[in-house]
This record gives structure tokens, sequence and C-alpha cells, in this order.
């Protein structure tokens, strides 16, 4: 270490830094040396706090800092954003912490949360995507909920790209999706939670920074729910769970910032290792502790390491800490002090407890083979003390360390309004147009991921992702769970996502996304009862990407409260941005929705030849945005923005019929227009369809039939219901044809357009992704 | 035995995962279903957590990724049982006591030797594989099973011979194996004495391949029993589907989502035999 900045301290490892003297190129080096990573006023505030207070800091010290005002941990750039229109939409959590809790019934609730783990999953992917899924489930795990349900929206960059196009050091999209979801499968199906619905979207724009988001639903009991701060003076500090190691060090500092080609080789560390074999039986030890009342609070270990979580710990708890870090069980010699204090190795919680269940809390742990050891105290006060060898090494004020000053980015807006383009509609060959359609990456089937995963494990899961006939199942648009076996009480879980939209307006992609949840759940006959999210964005330093930012956040919160959605929790991804540009702006949502008899859940394929189609929402011949737009190529970005009021309502009236059992099968219209949804629900039911799109006006046939207009469904309905529900919806449901035979058939007014058998359609559609990954 | 009586013991180490949807199948028959470590068997533990096999009547191995199934799958979880409690587990099925192996807990009685028997009975050593699914990949999917056994396994006395399942799959190591020589032998063999017990077959009853038979099993094998009828090992999961609602199709049938499934037969089977013999 440089001489004149550095001063061995009596502790080995410790080092004092002399930052009191230093001037603004002196700490720019200091940063640089100790890969702090934090800029020029922070450190100047740093200074400035360690001049009050009239010593130098140890190297300890200053890492703490520098892991606690990340971005990643502090949430400086989004934060007063997201207090402006998001918190208020937690006021109907039972609870929030790591994770947003919500009533399910008078005795139980259940949890939820997503988190992103983008930046590792570019640079390990399947480590990456592991640990992504083992983070949440901590994340759920803490509250005292049990983890229940995961789901991973996933986005990608164009899989056939050409590999010497990318910028060096940028793994190709192929590889990087392969990994991401052999990690998901193989962390998720060996901790033993089923993964039950997500999402995969694939744009040039994801090239060089792939998005993986990791949700988690959680299920408990209200009396079980556990708080995340500290609780009591004269507390035991227990740490339970893997080895602390030197992997993901400075895993924060890394996912503040962008990646560049360097990153692989340096940041390789800064990955952490997932261990699925150790999280499975923490699951068992923390829940049994939690059911027997053993755990005052608790708080999982991720970002920032322990650094973080006593930290914050302290601060919501308004208690003081002291740590003896000789006390971490380690899996390696040879580690100084700071390292394992920020380490983020995996699979760790940190729990409080009473003194005298000490020796209990221990024992649950020793039965289930798990390591745990008291590493520390909770005292009165508001600070943190570590100590290594009996000498103090750290004493920080909490408000002072978790506290990160907040940044207000400026902002530069964009013009919002769309542009026709190219019209190819009218030109283009239907059955070519279709069937491209059915087979592009966006649409095709995604059994070859689903299949993967265990989506069943639990004996829960009602409704699965593919559902059907056995052999035929199709697409659903969300997934059920009967929690409790003495209930036939339900949750519905669904993903969505809108980020082409978002990338013309931001404001009306997040209004889109939270429409298109909403549609999703209430297809299966579910009430939307609340939702939460990962927001990706590139770097915020970019006043225009702030802008994007802002205006997301703005339209979730108003369509979440128009949609009457809690918003418990939530998550913020920035500097997804590398040389190829940003990513598109993706709101990424997974959304929760009550079941109230999970007998009557609708799924989307169909029953019986015979019945009647119904389009459901208006009819809408706006082709901006869509796949079709991007299929060909037209740059025609005019598409039909939400109207709340609107969805509110339809959803509401669809709810209404399902629960009364008026619609044998229904699909939300969503990528690929009205033909796909019909084409998967054929597809499901192994019955085919014939359409008739003459009903929907005038216009294209291709922008009648593949325009992905907001708030629309298609349903199935025997002919014996058709006047109730022609009555329950009046002009807002639109006969489009009825179910027969083994083909696809789409006509106008009579007028045959289109011919195709289910089988060679279905072909198509299925082995699109198997054809490319194999 | 009375039904209230009969009590059942799902055998768990970590990444053992399917412990919960086993447990609440039997539960649902209305015998007792106890999750037991296997810690609690070897007296790893303390005196409260201390089991004994005598205490039950029934052992289920249930599937997961015991140990991380990192090797063979099954195999440390065998070699551990075999450690510790083999000698208890081949009395306990002396005694004419059931043991179902399910997924990873088929595996593991593979691994241990239990299963497949074929009349070479004796040690605990292993005499066939699950190999690596055929599509190398772990799939999670459908299945239609088909009963071919003639009466010997009592995992089965409530389904005709020739009935189909509808129970579904969860593994990446299920291809049942023999030694390639010895192949057709095997097969004959398992046969002759009703070993044989379900085999995979297509929506329509036909013996079929991938993706119906979705490991690449030999000879479209899906579950064993051994010589004495009591043991019974299968890759699907009939606890899966105890509930209609758990089916695939469950929303396109004319069965009420709260009736019993498929999957129901084979623990009920289990469950009649232990009412009635123990």
């Amino acid at each position: 270490m440089t001489e004149e900045y550095f001063e061995a301290s009596n502790v080995p490892d410790v080092w004092i830094v002399r930052i009191r003297e230093a001037g603004e190129e002196d700490l720019e080096r200091i940063d640089r040396i100790l890969s702090l990573g934090m800029s020029a006023e922070e450190l100047i505030m740093v200074r400035n706090y360690f001049r009050e207070k009239g010593r130098e800091p140890t190297d300890i010290e200053l890492q703490s800092v520098a892991q606690a005002w990340s971005e990643h941990c502090s949430y400086k750039t989004s934060k007063p954003v997201l207090r402006r229109f998001i918190f208020p939409l937690s006021r109907r959590a039972f609870a929030t912490g790591d994770a947003g809790v919500m009533e399910f019934d008078s005795e139980h609730v259940y949890s939820l949360k997503m988190e992103s783990h983008n930046h590792p999953s570019a640079i390990e992917p399947y480590g990456g995507a592991g640990t992504g899924i083992g983070g949440i489930v901590r994340d759920i795990l803490c509250m005292g909920t049990r983890p229940s349900a995961l789901v991973d929206p996933i986005f990608f960059g164009n899989l056939d790209i050409d590999a010497s196009i990318l910028p060096p050091g940028t793994k190709h999209p192929k590889y990087l999706f392969s990994g991401v979801v052999a990690g998901i499968r193989d962390y998720g199906n060996r901790i033993g939670v089923p993964t039950v619905s997500g999402g995969v979207w694939f744009d040039s724009r994801y090239n060089a920074s792939c998005l993986v988001n990791a949700g988690c639903l959680g299920f408990g009991a209200k009396q079980d729910v556990t708080r995340n701060s500290l609780v009591e003076e004269g507390d035991v500090l227990i740490l339970a769970g893997g080895y602390t190691g030197k992997d993901g060090i400075h895993g924060v500092n890394f996912a503040s910032r962008i990646l560049t080609e360097q990153s692989h080789e340096e940041d390789r560390g800064a990955v952490q290792l997932g261990d699925p074999i150790t999280k499975e039986p923490l699951i068992h030890a923390v829940m049994e502790l939690a059911e027997e009342h053993k755990i005052k609070s608790m708080k999982d270990l991720g970002g920032g390491g322990l650094s973080a979580v006593v930290g914050e710990m302290s601060l919501s708890g308004s208690l003081a800490a002291e740590i003896d870090i000789d006390s971490v069980h380690l899996r390696e010699r040879g580690m100084k002090p700071w390292e394992i204090w920020v380490s983020e190795s995996q699979e760790r919680m940190l729990i409080s407890a009473d003194r005298r269940d000490l020796e209990h809390v221990l024992s649950v742990f020793d039965f289930w083979d798990v390591p745990a050891s008291r590493i520390g105290t909770v005292h009165k006060g508001k600070g943190i003390v570590v100590r290594c060898g009996g000498t103090v090494i750290l004493d920080l004020d909490t408000a002072f360390v978790v506290k990160a000053p907040e940044c207000i980015r400026p902002v530069k807006s964009r013009s919002v309004s769309g542009r026709r383009g190219k019209q190819a509609d009218a030109r283009v060959d239907l059955a070519e147009a279709a069937e491209r359609l059915i087979s592009d990456i966006n649409v095709c089937s995604r059994d070859w991921i689903v299949h993967m995963y265990d989506y069943e494990v639990g004996g829960r899961t009602a409704v699965k992702p593919l559902h059907g006939s056995a052999g035929f199942q199709s697409h659903g648009d969300a997934s059920v769970l009967k929690p409790m076996p003495e209930s036939w009480r339900g949750l519905a879980v669904s993903a969505s996502a809108q980020p082409w939209i978002a990338s013309v307006n931001p404001y009306q992609g997040s209004l889109h996304a939270v429409d298109e949840l909403c549609r999703n759940l209430v297809a299966v006959g579910a009430r939307p009862d609340a939702l939460t999210n990962c927001l990706n964005f590139g770097n915020p330093e970019n006043p225009e990407i702030m802008w994007e930012f802002h205006e997301s956040v703005r339209g979730l919160a108003e369509a979440a409260d128009a949609m009457g959605l809690a918003v418990p929790s939530g998550n913020v991804s920035f500097y997804n941005d590398r040389e190829m540009g940003p990513i598109l702006p993706t709101v990424s949502l997974m959304g929760v929705g009550i079941v109230e008899d999970v007998r009557k859940s609708v799924t989307s394929d169909i029953k019986r030849k015979d019945s009647l189609l119904y389009l459901i929402g208006a009819a809408d011949r706006r082709l901006g945005c869509s796949e079709f737009a991007r299929l060909f190529d037209t740059g025609d970005t005019l598409f039909t923005p939400v109207d709340l009021k609107r969805t509110s309502r339809l959803c509401g009236a669809m709810c209404s019929l399902a629960s009364a059992g008026m619609l044998l099968s229904c699909h939300d219209i969503s990528q690929g227009g009205l033909f796909t949804s019909a084409a998967e629900m054929a597809f499901g039911g192994n019955i085919g369809i014939d359409i008739d799109i003459g009903s929907l006006g005038t216009g294209s046939a291709a922008s009648r039939l593949f325009s992905e207009g907001p708030t629309r469904w298609l349903a199935e309905v025997s002919p014996e219901n058709q006047k109730a529900v022609e009555m329950a919806l009046g002009t807002d449901a639109t006969p489009v044809g009825r179910t027969s035979g083994m083909d696809i058939t789409v006509a106008d007014g009579g007028r045959m357009l289109y011919t195709q058998s289910l089988e060679v359609l279905r072909e198509k559609w299925h082995s699109a992704l198997w054809d490319r990954m194999g | 035995m009375n039904r209230n009586e009969i009590a059942v013991a799902v055998l768990r180490i970590e990444g053992t995962n399917m412990e919960d949807e086993a447990a609440a199948a039997f539960i649902s028959s209305g015998v007792r279903a106890e999750m037991v470590h296997l810690k609690q068997l070897e007296g790893r533990c303390t005196q409260a957590r201390r089991r004994s096999l005598q205490d039950y009547s029934m052992i289920v191995i249930p599937g997961g990724f015991s140990a991380g199934d990192y090797v063979r799958a099954g195999a440390i979880f065998a070699s551990r049982i075999k450690a510790s409690i083999g000698k208890e587990l081949l009395s306990f099925v002396d005694e004419g006591k059931p043991v179902l192996g399910i997924c990873n807990g088929f595996q593991v009685l593979v691994e241990l030797g239990m299963l497949p028997s074929g009349g070479e009975k004796g040690e605990l050593l292993p005499r066939a594989a699950l190999g690596t699914n055929m599509s190398c990949r772990y799939e999670c999917r459908p299945a239609f099973l088909k009963n071919v056994n003639r009466g010997h396994c009592i995992f089965t006395s409530m389904i005709p011979e020739g009935a189909v399942l509808s129970i579904p799959t969860a593994h990446g190591e299920g291809k049942m194996t023999f030694p390639p020589s010895r192949s057709e032998k095997w097969i004959r063999k398992l046969e002759e004495l009703d070993e044989m017990v379900f085999r995979y077959v297509d929506d329509r009853g036909e013996y079929a391949g991938y993706p119906w038979n979705p490991n690449g099993s030999a000879y479209n094998i899906a579950g064993v029993t051994d010589d004495t009828g009591f043991v019974l090992g299968m890759m699907p999961h009939p606890e899966r589907t105890y509930w209609r609602y758990l089916h695939t199709d469950w929303t396109r049938t004319d069965m009420p989502p709260d009736s019993h499934g498929d999957g129901m037969l084979i623990i009920e089977s289990a469950v009649r035999y232990v009412e009635s013999h123990l």
C-alpha cells in the first residue's frame, strides 16, 4: 500500500487511512486504491465526518461507508422519485421490509419481492442467475414467510447475432440465455421452490446487457411475520448459513456502475457463489425457529454483506450493534477484516434473538447441519462497533453510514409522440405474416424453458404455466397456487413487461405493463391484489435515462393506484448501459391476485367444439410497437394508449364472469395479437378455431389480427351462456368466431383468408426455440 | 391396524425437497405422516428428536436432490442409509412393511440395491442404474403410466391390470438402465417374476418414445417392485396427482376438481394393505 496514505494499525491487516488532510486528488487516489467507487462529493463528506470525529478512519470503516452509499444499497438516485410516487402505495401492506407482506385471509399472509441480478449474470450467467434466486428466497424467508413460488422475467439480446459485432468482453446472448435458464433450473429445483411464472424477451438492445429479474412469492401465518430491525438491548446476533469467503467482494459497487471490457476478468471476484444445498436446510431451520417465535428479527445478507445488514438493522431498530469479527465462520484462511465485513458470500442470515434462546437457536441450526455463530450483541445507542482480537476497528454512527446522501439527478425529456412508419399491413401475405409471427422468438412456445423448471414441487400448483391436455399444454396467463390444504382460496401469479412501448413513451409503457399484468390475473379468474417490480434502466447520470426512470415510475404508480394494486416492495437496477447503448427502459412486474375458489380457475386451452369466441375489449387496428411492426421492420410506433378507467372496469367485469363460470377458456391478447391468442388457445385444447374478423370493423386484416392494443382478451363461451355474456359486457364483447375441427382458419365477413392445420401451426410455434437452442 | 394409527415416515436429508407433498398425500388418506430426518433415526440429534424405524408402518423416500445429487442421483443418501440404518431397513421390509421410493427415492432404492431384485436380492449393491435422461435435460412434464403388474405389488391392488394413470414426472436421471449385455434378460426376469409395475405410454395408452417416455427408460419402465412386493420405486410422482385439481388437464375434464386424482390409487392401495395386514 502507498505509504503516504496508509499506516499500519495495531491489528494485522487493518490500516489507518490518512484522509483528514487529503485534497481532492488524494481522495480520488485513495478511492481507487481501495476500490470504493465513491464520488468526489461523497469522499469530501467522509473526510469531513472524520475531521469532526478528530481521528483518521480505518480501511474497514471506509469500505463500510462505500458499501452503504453505493447505488445498489442506498437507492440514492431512485429514492426521491420512489418516495414521491411509489412508497404511498404500500399503505395496504400487512408489513414491509425485505419483502412486502399482504393479507391472504384473516390468519394468513403472502409475501412478494423481485430483485434484479443483471450485472453478475452478464459475467457468469449460471452462477449469477442461481444466486439471484438464492437472494430473493432469503428476502421472503426473513419476513417469516415460506418461499412458495418463483417468477423469473429474463431479457436477452438477439440470439442469432454475429458474435464479432458484440463489444469486446461481452458474452453471446445465446450463451447467456442458456446459462441463465440452467442457473434458475438448478438452483430453483434443488431448493424445492416451484418456478411457476416469468417471461423471456429478446431484443438487440439487450445484446450487451442482459437482465435477470428473480421474483419470489412467500406464504405464512400472520403471527409468524418477522421484523427486519433490531428489537431489544441485550439480544444476541447470530450469523447462520453458509461460510463467509472471498466471493462477492465489492458486488454492490460493481452493480452500481457500467460494465466494461475488463469486467469479465476484473470483476469475477464480485460475483457470488450460490449453494442450494446449504439454502434448503437453512429454509427449514429458519422456518422452524420463526414458527417457534425464537427469532426476534432477521435479515438476509445480500449486497454489502454484514456491513449492510448490521447497519440497516441497527438504523431501523434505533439500536446499536457490537460485532466480534473473529466469530464469523469462514470458508478460507487469510481473509482481512474488511473482506469479512463486506463479503457477499451466499446463503447467510443475521438473526437477533433473546439471549436466553441462544442455545436453542444454535441447536436447531446444528440439527439441520447449518453452521451458525453468535457474532454480536445489541446495545442501546445508535452506532456500530466492530472488534477484531478485542480491539475496536470500526466505530461509526449508524445514521452516517446507512443514510447515504440522496442525488437529485438532472432530467431531460424526449418527444413521446409515435410515428406511423411504413405501413406494411395492407401489403403482406397474411399466411406468411401469421406463420412468421407464431414462430417469432418473442411469441413462440416457451416449453423448451418451462419443462426444465419444476413448476409443481410442493404439490400446490393448481394451474400450471403450461396447462391443458397432457402433451398439448399451451401458454397460460397466470399460474394458480393453492397454498393451504384446508382452504380453496388461492393465489394467482404472473409477470409482465412492455419495454418496446416504454422505449417510445415510458409513462405509457408502465401503464401497458400494469394493464397486461391485470389482464393476465383476471384471465384465470383472480382479483389483482398487489405487484412488485424490478425497474431496469441505463445510466442514470444520463438525463434522458433519468427522465425514462421518472416517467416509468410515475406511470407505474398511477396505474397501480387506479387498479387498486398495492406496491409493498420493489427494486431498481441502473447502469445497464454499455458501448452499444442503454437497454430498453424495462419495468418488469410480478403481480399477485386472489382467487376466491381455486376450483373455478379459468385456463387458456379451448375446452370443446362448437363454442363461441368473443373478443373482449375494443377492436384495435394500431400496430405500433407490436411484434408485427418489429418483424416487418415498419418503424411504426403509434400504439393505443391505456385508459385506466376502462382497464379497471373491464377487469372487474371479467373477474365476475370468470367466477360465475361463464368462461370456458380465456387468454389475454398481447404479443402477436388476436391471432396468436387464438392459436395458443387452440394448441392447448387440441381443438381448431374459425376466426372471423368481419365484426372488428374495417382496415387491413393484418391490423385487426395482429394489433396488440391494451385491455383485451379472447374468451370461449358455450352457446347456452351467449346471452348472459352479451348482457354483461354489452359492446365490450364482439363475436369473432367459433371452435371446431382441427384447423385454424381466418375469414373476413365470410371470405376465407387463411387456413392451416392445427398440427402444422403448432409445430412452427413449438419448434422455434428448440431449433435455436437444441 | 386402524387407519388413524398408521404412522408413515417420510424420510429426508438435506436437499430432499418433496417431503411436503408426499406427507400431504398420506395425511389426506387418513394416516399420520411424519417427516423424519435420517439423523433422527441414526441418533445424531437431541433425545427429543430421536426416532426409530419401529415407530412406523411404512416408509416413504420422497423426491428431491438429496445432498445436491452432485454425483449419481441418490448415491449419497443411499450410502448414508447403508452406513447407518441399512440392516434395519431390510428387516423392516422383511416384516412386511411397505417402502415407497418416489423419484429421488427410487434412485436411492436402486443405489441401495433394494430395487430391482429380479431374484438376485441379497447384498446392498446396485444392480441397475437410473441414468441421465436420453434428452440430457431435467424435465418436469405430465406422463401416462400403464399398470402392468399382475398382482404381486401391494401398491397397485386398487388399480386394474392394464389401466392407464396420469402421473407427472420431474427428473434429470430416470432412464432405467441394466448392464447392456443382460438388459433383455433383466426385462424378461422382471416380467416373469411380476416385478415390473409401471410402464410409460402415450395419451392413447400405447407404448411410445420421447416425450411420452420422458427419459428413454429401457422397455419404458417407470416403476418396479422387489421379490416381496412391499417395495415400490417409481420415477413419476403419485403424490402430485393425489387430487384431481393437480392434474394438468383438470379444467377440461368432467371430474370434479375436489375429487381424487389418479395418484391416490397407489397411496390408497398401500394404506389399505397396512390396514388389513399389519
